[in-house]
């Protein structure tokens, strides 16, 4: 009796083994066959139950049951007539915390019937979207198993604007992605997946820095140099400061002619002295009247007033969102306002960045048009002034091509790209051309990177420097009539 | 004279410029004897700059340094707020006169920056040495320095004196540079560099040093003018001595109401309507000494001793307040003064003043006067203290008197060009100038130029001289005289002297040569 029942118990045990294998030849579409009702040799709660997966334990009996058929050798489906195995090897969980992971909790959709997954693995109920500062940027359209799945094969899903794991290789032979380790996303090396020449994830065909300290200007950035170039423009921005600070201070400081100690000392005890006083407010009053809404330009004239207001707001707009995600994004990375704010292609963001960057154009087209056409007489053109202009139109222009052409890479469907009003029309026009803007978009964003770390260079030393000056001036001489 | 072997201005001059102080005891006198700074002006100018000129191409002199220390940081900084944008262009009383480039603020600024950052910049620490060698040279040309020559700084300093420091361009600043106190501070190191005053302008600053007056009269004619107008019955008797009989409130006079006779009336009309409101005020008589503003405005650094002199005369006195009928005394005082030390007792222009009694009911104008006037804001009244609507009201309760604006009023009136220097150093300009706010006073239909400034009093003379106008320049004292009905008498003795300018018609210079004869005259008779 026992040998008996011990028999039957094996060949039900192959049964089931052979029943949910998909290797059935007919019905390759259903992945695993119901059980098959009137045996109570198993319980129905062996499978059909809630196991506490916040649990060591329940995570392990819930793995269990998935690893009855995917554990197996034998666990493969047919793609395309080729045998692609579903075979799923505990150990390549390795060392991460995964392994204490029910696999339910990342395939969510698929304790159900029939036993597929529609929407994939889902890495976002638990983690966040990288922030701007990460990677080079927040790589909001890449699925995360594009990078951290060991499959180097990544593919652009035109359709869904997403970047993912491609499904077959690059002959059409169909990929098994069974593999749960991890990639090695240290050094640079793992990122060239995409970002080579040719490649099929609509990526620059270099790996570029992440937007650096001084990129805050306009976009939102990281607190770091950002590659070499951003940062030596940081750099000699800073030293730029610091010389321009320290040839104010061979004057007097609040009537202190001696060491240069001493006059850091006076100087900074009267700042603190007059920043908690009643003066605050009348600092403040001036700060928003005369710096920020630049009252007595608009006193002069409104026409001087209003060029120039074009291209100052659009820049302190940019500075402050940009400012203000950052804010956002450490408050809680992953929100969806941070999210929203990040996306280069939301529509919020599309909008706002095209339209102040087309305002700033108007500003430097406006702005030239005085000083080369109407050239009233108290407009008079230097090196200064005209590199000045020259170099935020060119930022701002280049701006807009790099846009055009990220829009172009990742085929951007026209639903979302209508926020984007000018970048988006650029950007049919770019697909229309014959370039590989791929490696094109490398050499457009050093173009406008290097020009905008060299305008931050430049800012001390030059005519821009009224940015600092202007508004200390302002402030200071407040009581002024 | 007495007075000018204890010349309190020697000592100090030397600590900081010894050129003028050298030359002082023998110019002094000939100054006061015999020219006027106008006069010095046209004939030995011209032969001192060339001579100048000849020595320097002989050899090329390293420029001298400008003590940098001795300028405020913030002033640095300021230098670079300027975005060079023009908007002083539009507005400039001198550069409408004298389109040059080189006097605009925005240039005046940026060419004083350079030469700042040729003598103290980072560059200049190795590249600006006189001993520099070829590859530092080589670096410091690679990265933008720039020498500039001690002849570069002569010219920005001629440059710097030919404004009137009205403050015109710092209205307008759209980076509210306070220009005034940067020009002024400038011409101070400037001068303690000896690249400043200007040849035409020392005499000024010398007589003030040495006569505590600029207009090269003895201090003891100081209160003359009140004895003579005593005798000719023009006020009723002598104000008291403050220091004597003490007051409570001091009246000002300075020092062109005190001397320069054509602008008496000023003093005439402020004693007699103090003493007919029975106001306790008393003047310091020959004690008065110069308030040192044509030294602050040259950039003289004695202006610290005159000012701590005043001041602590002034707050011995035990006064309220202290009351001055020339806007240029009332904006040292009350601006530039408590820069220098405390002042016990609240500063007032006469304006002011009469405003304040006029809201207490205390003034009663029952003289209708039936004139219509235009009114001139002089600088130092208007822009630099900001009193623009009080000599309004006065006007409006003047009954029968109707004022007509100027189309540049307020705080864009257009400077006459008679302070800051100009007017000793570059007399044609400020003529021109003069002519230019006169043109537009009689443009309004008005009869009469007011103003209430002894200093724009004159500087508006020299404008309606040249062009032969009908015009009238007055102080605004004389209409709030004749409004109290207080003036004695003989009224008719004051009349000549604003007459006496359109008859010497003419060129500007005789007009002013001739005032100035008017003037040294009158102390030779006693």
């Amino acid at each position: 009796m026992r040998t008996l029942a011990a028999i039957l118990l094996a060949i039900l045990s192959a049964l089931i083994v052979v029943a949910t294998s998909p290797a059935a030849p007919n019905a390759p579409e259903v992945a695993m066959q119901p059980p098959v009702k009137g045996f109570d040799i198993r319980p129905c709660q062996d499978c059909h139950r809630l196991p506490n997966t916040n649990t060591n334990e329940g995570v392990r009996a819930a793995n269990q049951l998935c690893l009855e058929c995917h554990g197996q050798e034998a666990c493969a489906h047919q793609e395309k007539g080729r045998k692609v195995s579903l075979k799923v090897d505990v150990d390549s969980f390795g060392p991460s915390r995964h392994r204490f992971v029910a696999c339910l909790d990342c395939h969510y959709d698929v304790g159900r019937s029939p036993h597929a997954s529609a929407q994939g693995v889902q890495c976002l109920s638990c983690h966040t979207y990288h922030g701007e500062g990460d990677f080079g940027g927040p790589h909001l359209s890449v699925s995360c198993e594009a990078c951290h799945n060991k499959s180097k094969l990544v593919k652009l899903d035109k359709k869904q604007g997403r970047v993912g794991l491609a499904k077959v290789d690059a002959k059409g032979i169909p990929l098994s992605l069974v593999d749960h380790g991890k990639s090695d996303y240290t050094g640079e090396q793992f990122c060239l997946r995409c970002h080579v020449t040719g490649n099929q994830a609509g990526a620059p065909a270099q790996v570029l820095p992440a937007k650096g300290f001084i990129c805050f200007l306009c976009h939102t950035a990281s607190f770091s140099a950002g590659g070499p170039w951003l940062g030596a423009g940081l750099v000699i921005f800073i030293i730029g400061l610091l010389v321009m600070i320290r040839f104010w201070l061979q004057g007097r400081v609040q009537g202190e002619e001696g060491s240069l100690h001493n006059k850091i000392a006076r100087g900074s005890e009267n700042l603190v002295q007059v920043f908690f006083s009643h003066e605050f407010w009348r600092i403040l009053g001036a700060f928003v009247l005369d710096v920020l809404l630049q009252r007595r330009l608009l006193q002069e004239s409104v026409q001087r007033w209003f060029v120039h207001t074009l291209i100052y707001w659009s820049i302190l707009t940019r500075l402050l969102l940009g400012v203000f995600t950052w804010l956002v994004w450490q408050a809680g990375p992953g929100s969806d306002l941070a999210v929203a704010l990040i996306d280069k292609n939301h529509g919020f963001s599309a909008f706002f960045h095209d339209f102040t960057g087309l305002l700033m154009l108007l500003g430097v087209i406006l702005s030239a048009l005085q000083r080369v056409v109407f050239k009233p007489k108290n407009v008079d053109t230097n090196t200064q002034d005209a590199l000045a202009l020259i170099l935020i139109g060119l930022i701002a222009l280049l701006g807009f091509v790099l846009e055009a052409v990220r829009i172009t890479l990742i085929s951007l469907p026209p639903a979302q790209g209508v926020y984007a009003f000018v970048a988006y029309p650029l950007s049919r026009l770019a697909s229309g051309m014959a370039v590989d803007w791929n490696a094109a978009y490398v050499w457009l964003w050093y173009a406008h990177g290097i020009l905008a770390a060299g305008f931050v260079a430049w800012l001390p030393f030059g005519k821009m420097r009224h940015v600092i000056t202007t508004p200390i001036s302002l402030m200071m001489n407040r009581d002024l009539k | 004279m007495p007075d000018n072997e204890k010349t309190p201005g020697t000592q100090g001059s030397q600590e900081v410029t010894a050129q003028p102080a050298e030359v002082e005891p023998a110019e002094a006198q000939e100054i006061q004897t015999e020219t006027s700074p106008s006069k010095l002006e046209k004939s030995q100018v011209p032969e001192q700059t060339q001579d100048a000129a000849a020595a320097e191409a002989a050899k090329p002199a390293r420029p001298k340094v400008i003590p940098v220390s001795a300028l405020d940081s913030k002033r640095i900084m300021q230098l670079q707020a300027c975005t060079r944008c023009g908007e002083c262009l539009n507005w400039c009383p001198v550069y409408d006169q004298d389109g040059r480039e080189d006097i605009l603020p925005r240039k005046k600024a940026a060419d004083f920056l350079k030469i700042l950052q040729s003598q103290h910049g980072l560059l200049a620490k190795f590249a600006g040495r006189e001993d520099a060698g070829t590859l530092a040279k080589l670096v410091g040309k690679v990265l933008g320095y720039r020498e500039v020559t001690d002849e570069q700084i002569h010219e920005f300093a001629r440059n710097l004196y030919e404004c009137s420091t009205c403050g015109q361009c710092q209205i307008v600043c759209p980076a509210n540079i306070d220009t005034v106190n940067l020009w002024e501070e400038i011409r101070r190191v400037l001068v303690m560099a000896d690249y400043g005053p200007l040849e035409q302008q020392k005499a000024l600053v010398k007589s003030v040093k040495s006569y505590d007056n600029p207009w090269q009269q003895p201090r003891t004619a100081r209160a003359k003018w009140a004895r003579r107008a005593t005798k000719e019955k023009l006020i009723a008797d002598t104000p008291k001595d403050i220091k004597k009989k003490g007051g409570k409130i001091l009246l000002y006079l300075g020092c062109t109401a005190s001397y320069d006779t054509n602008v008496r009336q000023v003093a005439v009309s402020t004693v007699n309507i103090l003493d007919s409101l029975g106001i306790d005020y008393g003047i310091l008589g020959n004690n008065e000494a110069c308030c040192g503003s044509v030294m602050l405005r040259m950039g003289d650094p004695e202006f610290e001793r005159v000012a701590k002199h005043n001041i602590d005369l002034f707050n011995s006195l035990g006064i309220e307040a202290l009351i001055t009928s020339c806007a240029g005394c009332f904006k040292t005082i009350s601006e530039d003064y408590p820069k220098v030390g405390c002042l016990n007792f609240e500063v007032m222009h006469t304006i002011q003043f009469l405003t304040r009694l006029l809201e207490q009911g205390k003034l009663d104008f029952k003289q209708p006067v039936e004139k219509v006037v235009t009114y001139h804001d002089p600088c130092h009244l208007g822009r630099a203290s900001g009193v623009y609507e009080e000599p309004r009201i006065i006007m409006e309760a003047i009954p029968g008197l109707e004022l007509v604006e100027m189309p540049r009023n307020r705080e864009y009136s257009r400077c006459c060009g008679a302070g800051g220097g100009l007017k000793a150093g570059y007399p044609d300009i400020q003529n021109k100038m003069a002519q230019e706010r006169v043109r537009e006073a009689v443009a309004t239909g008005a009869q009469e130029l007011v103003s209430c400034c002894p200093f724009c009093f004159q500087g508006l003379q020299v404008g309606i001289s040249a062009i032969g106008s009908e015009l009238v320049a007055r102080d605004l004292s004389f209409f709030v005289e004749e409004a109290l009905g207080v003036a004695p008498k003989p009224e008719q003795k004051k009349k000549p002297a604003p007459k006496a300018a359109p008859q010497a018609a003419g060129t500007p210079m005789e007009a002013a040569a001739e005032k100035v004869e008017d003037k040294e005259t009158e102390p030779k008779e006693e």
